[in-house]
């Protein structure tokens, strides 16, 4: 039923999919961060990925972009193991960016000395190759990419809506404008896929409204998407699929309302106890999903929404100690 | 405050996105509120401030005559610049905002051509200083500090301090071993024109050569100044390629390290740098023309300085080139948070390469320079506490602002000259004007605007950086 609303993927060129996670475990030293994950991300849809804190996600993704690599398995990005260009050399992060993967940050980092449109322009010059002389000397081809980088960067502000900050040092924008600065900055890098690391956390409900919007747009630009997101009405509403983690391990993956009743994941946010009792919980009124975010607002199901919606507050998603989900109504 | 009141604007005419970007109307909004503040200042009352200023100028000129200067016209001037400054700063900080903003208003449009008609002025300026003694009658400390080697001095100062803000303040890796690479320029140079060879032929005993066969200039020794670059290029990568992976700290030492290394090895390695002893009889630049020779370093330095100079002005452009080009965004966008840079598509390793190779070879010609003009060197003029000199006038003037590294090295270089007459006492004076510095305005005297952000708010920012390593190789 959830799934009329959504967005229709974009047409894919191929059946296959553009991200292909095949059996990666990370483990530092003796931690097992991630066990044998397998995913596939399909061109033009939005991948949710969810789980409590400590589920491995933004592990995951610093594989993704060879933040480290991965201590078994691989991922092709289009076919291509993005990790290794030749053999027995890694690609670097910046080479993965290059080859069209762009990504946020849980904890925002954006060059907070640098205004808004600067920083987007640094996502720009990823696509560019001047050197060290043609910059010097102010060759064609500088004046034509600094041209490119700096009419491509106030395209996305205005994309992304927060083109009236352009020239605001980023370190001084609101939180939620700066993760709309981080999202612009990541699109500047001409992504086929974009990862976003909790987009949502720390917004209002109205910024949650516009972020939607805004992802929604960016799929709409033909842009893969996989995001991680503990707000399960702004992830549930949009993601075509969603995946699980929980301990390093991949528990369920499905479409949205499937997940949302998978016994599994309901066990692994609330424990199993409440889980049973939870069955009966009534969602709890709308509290403010703004018009933007309109018909294809979702409320979702009643396991998973019920205590979202009492708690009020994201943090509520972090997994809770043993002894406060007993007590939970 | 001024934020907000730009912000009201833009919501007002702000109807709907079109390609015409934000801040560019923002700047037209401005320019039309510029009227409005241009009445503000006219409120403040002029006429009494002038009359002050001007008996206050003439008064503090006659006390500095009697005092101290030897020209009355001079003393007058100078009072009077004294008063006018302390009305003008009391105005600029009462209405620091608006009047800030009216410069930039005015400076933003014509930008194109007062930028660098300025900066020609400046150099001018700065070329004519030697002149300044024989026109006008000044006191013996401006004397000091405008003869020909002191402005060599600060100029070849000026130069290195320029490369290290491009290493330090641009792309943030504290390189504590810069003297190295002015160690290299000038042994380069040494050795290139044959004076280590002659230098090692007059210490042997008995001496192989005679003061006969003391190295000449010749026009091709010109070429010494590349070569010297192409060295110190290929010295930095050497290094930089396996210690920029390196952070902070740990960078630092590694630096150190490298100076102190080039320093022991020419220290050591008599049979080409003659060890301890150093090298002499480096030949001066002579340019021969049709009907005359000019020689370096005849009488007076300032040929020296006038060359120097020159090279500064070329550094001045190129690095500015630079800070605002692609290159000049990755630096930054390295110092501020790496990982986030290389997520961005910044090929962070390369990057850092590059601000260090454009630093040692800033320091590789301004070591040729200065091996020219000094004639002689040994390894004890390149020792850790010119590196920190040189550190000193980044901080000082600033890090990260062009401007600002000149400045800190005119002030590092003079302020021990000028108080030479009390030579006991200026490296306390000198020790106590950084504290100073420091404790009052730690973002340095012409701070970069971004540095001016990052200090004004003493925001902590990009915490968790150093929790990543960098996968690269």
């Amino acid at each position: 039923m959830m799934a009329e609303e959504r967005t229709e993927p974009a047409a894919t060129d191929d059946g296959s999919p553009l991200l292909r996670i095949g059996g990666v475990s990370k483990h530092f030293g003796g931690l097992q961060a991630l066990k044998d994950i397998d995913l596939d991300v399909d061109r033009g849809t939005i991948v949710g990925l969810i789980g409590p804190n400590g589920a491995g996600k933004t592990t995951l993704f610093n594989l993704i972009t060879g933040i480290f690599p991965p201590s078994e398995g691989a991922i092709l990005f289009e076919g291509d193991d993005i990790l290794h260009r030749r053999r027995h050399r890694r690609r670097r992060p910046f080479e993965i960016t290059r080859a069209g993967i762009g990504r946020t940050f849980q904890n925002i980092r954006l060059f907070a000395e640098m205004t808004s449109i600067e920083n987007v322009i640094v996502g720009a010059d990823a696509h560019h190759d001047q050197n060290v002389f043609q910059a010097i000397l102010r060759t064609p081809k500088q004046r034509r990419e600094d041209r490119d980088g700096q009419d491509r960067a106030e395209q996305l502000l205005e994309f992304a809506g927060i083109h009236r900050y352009a020239n605001e040092l980023a370190g001084n924008l609101s939180y939620g404008d700066q993760r709309r600065v981080e999202i612009a900055r990541a699109l500047a890098t001409n992504p086929k896929l974009l990862l976003l690391d909790e987009p949502a956390a720390g917004m209002n409900p109205t910024e949650k409204g516009t972020l939607t919007a805004l992802i929604r747009k960016i799929q709409d630009e033909g842009i893969t998407i996989l995001i991680i997101e503990h707000d399960m009405r702004v992830v549930m509403g949009i993601s075509h699929k969603v995946a699980v983690l929980d301990y390093g391990e991949k528990i369920a993956e499905g479409e949205p309302s499937v997940i949302q009743r998978d016994p599994r994941v309901v066990e692994a946010y609330l424990g199993r106890q409440n889980a049973e009792e939870d069955g009966e919980g009534e969602p709890a009124a709308d509290d403010g999903a703004p018009p933007a975010d309109g018909p294809t607002s979702v409320t979702a199901e009643p396991a998973v929404t019920a205590s979202a919606e009492e708690a009020r507050d994201d943090a509520q998603w972090r997994r809770p100690p043993a002894g406060e989900v007993e007590e939970a109504p | 405050m001024s934020t907000r009141e730009r912000d009201d604007v833009m919501v007002d005419d702000m109807p709907e996105l079109s390609r015409t970007m934000a801040w560019r109307r923002r700047r037209q909004a401005a320019s039309e509120s510029v009227h409005r503040r241009w009445a503000a200042l006219r409120t403040l009352k002029l006429a009494p401030a002038t009359i002050v200023a001007v008996v206050g100028g003439v008064v503090t000129g006659i006390v500095l005559y009697e005092a101290w200067l030897t020209s009355l016209s001079l003393s007058i001037v100078i009072g009077l610049a004294i008063w006018v400054w302390v009305f003008l700063g009391v105005r600029l900080h009462t209405h620091y905002e608006t009047a800030s903003q009216e410069v930039r208003t005015w400076s933003q449009p014509r930008r194109k051509w007062l930028f660098p008609l300025s900066g020609l002025v400046l150099a001018v300026a700065a070329g004519l200083l030697p002149f300044i003694t024989t026109w006008f009658h000044l006191p013996p400390w401006v004397e000091l500090a405008t003869n020909g080697a002191v402005l060599f001095k600060v100029a070849y100062f000026a130069l290195f301090a320029l490369g290290l803000n491009v290493v330090v303040g641009f792309a943030g890796l504290l390189d504590l071993g810069y003297v190295a690479f002015w160690a290299i320029g000038a042994y380069t140079a040494a050795i290139m024109t044959g004076a280590a060879k002659f230098s090692l032929g007059l210490n042997a005993s008995p001496p192989t050569v005679t003061f006969l066969d003391k190295p000449q200039w010749a026009a091709w020794m010109w070429l010494i100044i590349p070569a010297a670059l192409v060295v110190a290029v290929i010295a930095g990568v050497l290094l930089g390629s396996p210690t920029l992976r390196l952070r902070g700290d740990y960078l630092a030492i590694v630096t150190l390290g490298f100076g102190e290394i080039v320093r022991i090895t020419a220290n050591n390695l008599d049979s080409i740098t003659v060890g301890p002893r150093g090298i002499s009889s480096i030949p001066h630049p002579v340019i021969t023309l049709p009907n005359h020779t000019i020689v370096f370093g005849t009488l007076t330095d300032d040929k020296y300085y006038w060359l120097a100079l020159t090279f500064v002005v070329i550094w001045v452009v190129a690095i500015h080139m630079l800070d605002n080009s692609r290159i000049g965004r990755a630096w930054v966008a390295v110092r501020e948070d790496e990982v986030a840079a290389a997520a961005m598509g910044v090929p962070v390793v390369r990057m850092k390469l590059t601000a260090f190779a454009i630093g040692a070879c800033t320091a590789g010609v301004g070591g040729v320079l200065f091996a020219w003009e000094i004639n002689s060197i040994a390894p004890n003029q390149f020792t850790l506490i010119q590196s920190i000199l040189i550190l000193a006038m980044v901080v000082i003037g600033g890090m990260g602002s062009i401007p600002g590294a000149i400045v800190g090295a005119i002030i590092v270089t003079l302020v021990p000259e000028v108080f030479r007459g009390i030579t006991p006492y200026r490296y306390l004076i000198f020790g106590a004007a950084l504290i100073l510095m420091m404790i009052f305005r730690p973002q340095g005297l012409i701070p970069s605007r971004r540095r001016k952000a990052e200090l004004r708010k003493g925001a902590p920012h990009s915490e968790g950086s150093e929790l990543y390593e960098l996968s690269e190789e």
